[in-house]
């Protein structure tokens, strides 16, 4: 016989070997107890938590030759034929194997005899969840009134891949994961029966590293036996499991709160020469910054972290003068990367680009003070005046601001906006011409009129990407005969234009515009541009910055803008245009 | 000696051989570490000692041959057939399994890019790789384990493979006959893959890289026919594409480094432009080019459109 791994061999064999799942094994006991056995049963939970293992507990215990008892006896032949899965009347089928609906149609078929020697037929399907919908369908009938000799037990992690016609017709028993604490007793009970030495402390690593999962600390432990023999070191264990060194992580948190980009790109190149994981070490970090943030929400983090109270301790210190909210946000960004360096090619860098971002964050200013700042502005005027003129002017300012701040409600109402929205209703100022007036300049154009803003207009009615390139031309000869176009040489819009299809599409346009036969020409542009006409690019922003010329005076001349400008002592740093919609 | 021509997994390669000395050995191994970073060597190495009919595993017997040959009848390989591992390869795997061995002490099974199972398969393999029939040993390979099951996770040993250290990637490409210049650099960009350094190491793709720095910082919103030009050559082939960005990252990240005054470059053949480069951008805008190149990368991944994706990232290049 070869070597057998940790976790089949120690497979728990009775409902007392279970670890973590008093709840299930306490119920199935009662209901055996008691007589009320459900026909059929399902048993979810994580990978290694025990589900396979009880699903084979409860067929012994059913058909246990010493009569159907809480315990197997684990001795008779029908006890051991389970164990080795050897069972003529115990039927352990790979649900993810045998998924189709012909492989139900043969177990419907083998429903119907009688057990061969045991009193049920017991029918296992593991990973339950993996069966086709119409081999779930086909099931339904069956699982809903078996034959009274007939038992189903399912295992899967997946619940939530079965139907609820499947799920409603199961009793249900939900395994949990296995608490920390009691994966080491376990692991310390198969070691003392190995007869290895190990300490609490490594036990409690690799427990940790399991997850909850019995069989995942199991393949570790197996993994670390393998390497060390009958004795095992702590520094082995540290070694083989790639544990990150603690002080390596507290340096590099606190190097990211020292905004320190050297000592955190070193430490990267560290944690490189040591061949640690990237990613592991990543997730180290996460763990790192998840107790600092509840070390800051909760003060006391002891039973959230599985930590010493000294290892705490150091953690408090490093986060002492960190806000939580900046704490939240490293962990954001960390939780984000790790997604990232699981798929890069390059983890290094994606962890050296994290924790440059980390190092390099902002600082936040809480809400609650900003709220508590803008208080302060809104309390009686005295506020402002205090920050914003020197003192020995401030009683007569405050004199002055209080009656403009009663009417501040109704002045803005009253005087600016209309004004604004005047004018940007009217239509001689709008920066783009509007449609209305390119279709009555298409009609003056009748006429023979040339005329080029209209004719672009026109244009981008019927070709809108013809018309951005025009815009950037200049306009060097405009008639009804003859259109001559300058672009400054090898520009990206005069290779586009200089295609013969777009100067024929061009010049059919224009014929159609100008209602003759009009000769298009392209001309390169080269060196200084001043004295050509400017194109409708440089119009528009010549325009619109005459535009906000004039706001400016408005502006300028408001005396609401006037007594801001006083009362703050501020300077005017731009002026927008409303919309005409918006409260001022 | 098999084991012996592997380099710089020293430990994985000692914790196998301790497990098999000791009689130890587990029925199912995960090799988890990055591409070309010897782990389908190690596998087979592992599986020729345990074949071998004269010595563990000494490479010269029918039976080791026959395994490096990957023409053993107990050596089972199953590799992706199209993008996944499907149900019915699984399957087959299967009633291999179940039969007896004909030569060698047991069957062997190595699964290899074994986070390429799509869900059935990996679903299928549960049962026999917790369980397997006989005394069977399977051997998982996968760069990405992130991407596999918990639960096909939690019924292997897992042997994680170190990226080999720089040194010992120069080391072997210098004995392998590569100038000690071209080493040195093909080294740092490999990341720790053998596989990798390989292919940099080629003069013609060290040149390849010196014109594709010169080409991204020469791009310009002023004039952006070249950058559609470039987008277009790049997009031809997208495997090359996504090299091509990894490349992008590296020369950006050289570029960071040189701001934050770090000296720990990949490309230090090419300082001179680097310099240039950093010279052009601040730290912030380096990173959120880094971002950016993330961001096609994870686009491409998703198959979009590789030319527009690229025209968009040279875009935002030009720009900053």
């Amino acid at each position: 016989m070869s070597y057998l791994v940790l976790a089949r061999k120690w497979r728990p064999q009775t409902f007392r070997d279970l670890i973590g799942q008093e709840h299930v094994s306490q119920t199935l006991q009662n209901a055996i107890d008691s007589g009320r056995i459900a026909h059929a049963f399902l048993f979810t939970g994580a990978r290694g938590v025990g589900k396979t293992s009880s699903a084979r507990i409860l067929a012994k215990a059913l058909n246990c030759e010493q009569g159907t008892s809480t315990e197997p006896c684990n001795n008779c032949s029908a006890c051991t034929e389970i164990t080795a899965g050897t069972s003529v009347d115990v039927f352990e089928i790979d649900g993810a194997s045998n998924t189709s609906v012909d492989d139900i149609r043969e177990l419907r078929e083998n429903v119907k005899y009688l057990p061969s020697r045991s009193r049920y037929k017991i029918f296992i399907i593991d990973e339950v969840h993996m069966l086709s919908t119409n081999a779930f369908n086909a099931l339904l009938k069956t699982l809903e009134e078996p034959p009274p000799h007939v038992k189903f037990i399912f295992a899967t992690t997946e619940p939530h891949k079965l139907p609820i016609t499947i799920l409603s017709r199961c009793q249900r028993f939900d395994f949990k994961r296995i608490p920390l604490p009691k994966i080491v007793a376990r692991l310390r009970f198969i070691v003392d029966q190995e007869q290895v030495g190990i300490s609490d402390g490594a036990l409690a690593m690799i427990a940790r590293k399991g997850d909850g999962s019995m069989r995942d600390s199991l393949s570790t432990l197996d993994q670390v036996l393998a390497f060390c023999g009958e004795r095992v070191g702590d520094e082995d264990v540290v070694a083989l499991l790639g544990v990150v060194d603690r002080r390596l992580l507290q340096e590099t948190a606190r190097s990211i709160f020292a905004r320190d980009c050297r000592g955190v790109l070193d430490i990267v190149r560290q944690v490189d020469g040591y061949g640690y994981n990237m990613r592991h070490f990543g997730q180290e970090l996460i763990d790192q910054f998840r107790t600092l943030v509840i070390l800051k929400a909760v003060g006391d983090a002891a039973e959230f972290a599985e930590l010493s109270a000294g290892e705490l301790a150091e953690l408090q210190e490093l986060s002492g003068g960190v806000a939580l909210g900046e704490l939240q946000r490293h962990l954001t960004l960390l939780l984000r990367a790790d997604t990232e360096i699981a798929q890069s090619s390059f983890p290094r860098l994606v962890l050296e680009m994290v924790l440059l971002k980390m190092a390099n964050l902002a600082p936040v200013v809480p809400v609650d003070e900003l709220l508590a700042r803008l208080q302060v502005l809104e309390k009686p005027a005295s506020g402002i005046v205090a920050s914003g003129v020197p003192s020995w002017e401030a009683p007569r300012s405050r004199q002055a601001e209080a009656p403009a701040a009663r009417t501040r409600p109704e002045l803005p109402r009253s005087t600016k906006p209309p004004q604004l929205a005047e004018e940007a209703d009217s239509p001689g100022l709008c920066a783009e011409p509007a449609p209305a007036p390119a279709a009555a300049q298409a009609k003056t154009s009748e006429a023979g009129g040339g005329d080029w803003e209209g004719f672009v207009a026109f244009v981008r009615g019927k070709k809108p990407l013809l018309a951005a390139l025009l815009e950037h031309g200049r306009p060097l000869k405009v008639s009804a005969q003859a259109m001559e176009l300058g672009y400054s040489a090898g520009s990206f819009q005069y290779n586009k234009l200089k295609d013969a299809d777009v100067i024929a599409d061009l010049t059919g346009l224009a014929q159609a515009y100008f209602r003759t036969a009009t000769a298009v020409q392209l001309k390169p542009l080269s060196g200084s541009t001043e004295g050509l006409p400017p194109t409708l690019l440089e119009k528009k922003s010549l325009d619109q910055s005459a535009r906000e010329q004039e706001l400016r005076a408005v502006a300028v001349g408001h005396p609401l803008v006037a007594a801001a400008l006083e009362i703050f002592d501020g300077v005017i740093e731009s002026v927008k245009e409303g919309d005409g919609s918006e409260k001022v | 000696m098999p084991y012996a021509s592997i380099i710089g997994q020293d430990r994985s390669i000692a914790i196998l051989r301790r497990a098999q000395a000791g009689g130890k050995l587990a029925h199912a191994y995960l090799f988890d570490g990055i591409e070309g970073c010897g782990k389908r060597k190690t596998a087979l190495a592992l599986v020729q000692s345990i074949f071998c009919t004269e010595r563990e595993g000494c490479g010269r017997c029918a039976a080791c041959r026959k395994v490096a040959a990957l023409q053993h009848p107990d050596l089972h390989l199953v590799e992706p057939d199209g993008a996944f591992i499907k149900i019915d390869q699984i399957r087959e795997l299967q009633r291999e399994l179940a039969f007896r061995p004909f030569e060698a002490p047991k069957k062997a099974c190595i699964i290899d890019s074994a986070d390429r199972l799509n869900p059935a398969a990996g679903n299928a393999l549960l049962k026999t790789l917790e369980e397997p029939p006989g005394n069977a040993l399977l051997i998982l390979i996968t760069a990405n384990p992130g991407g596999m099951l918990p639960t096909i996770l939690s019924r292997c040993q897992r042997l994680q493979f170190q990226a080999i250290p720089q040194p010992a990637i120069e080391a072997y490409l210098v004995a392998q006959g590569t100038p000690a210049e071209t080493a040195g650099i093909a080294a740092a960009l490999a990341g720790g893959s053998i596989g990798k350094a390989l292919d940099v190491s080629s003069e013609t793709v060290l040149q390849e890289r010196q014109t594709l720095l010169q080409r991204l910082l020469s791009l310009s919103l002023g004039d952006i026919s070249p950058l559609f030009a470039a987008a277009e050559e790049l997009a031809a082939d997208k495997e090359k594409a996504q090299e091509m960005l990894e490349l992008v990252t590296t020369f950006l990240r050289d570029m960071l480094l040189l701001r934050q005054g770090s000296g720990d470059l990949s490309n230090r053949d090419l300082l001179p432009l680097l310099e240039k480069g950093a010279s052009r951008f601040t730290s912030a805008s380096l990173m959120g080019l880094i971002e950016q190149v993330a961001a096609t990368r994870r686009a491409l991944f998703r198959n979009v459109n590789t030319r527009l994706a690229l025209e968009v990232m040279f875009m935002r290049l030009a720009e900053a």
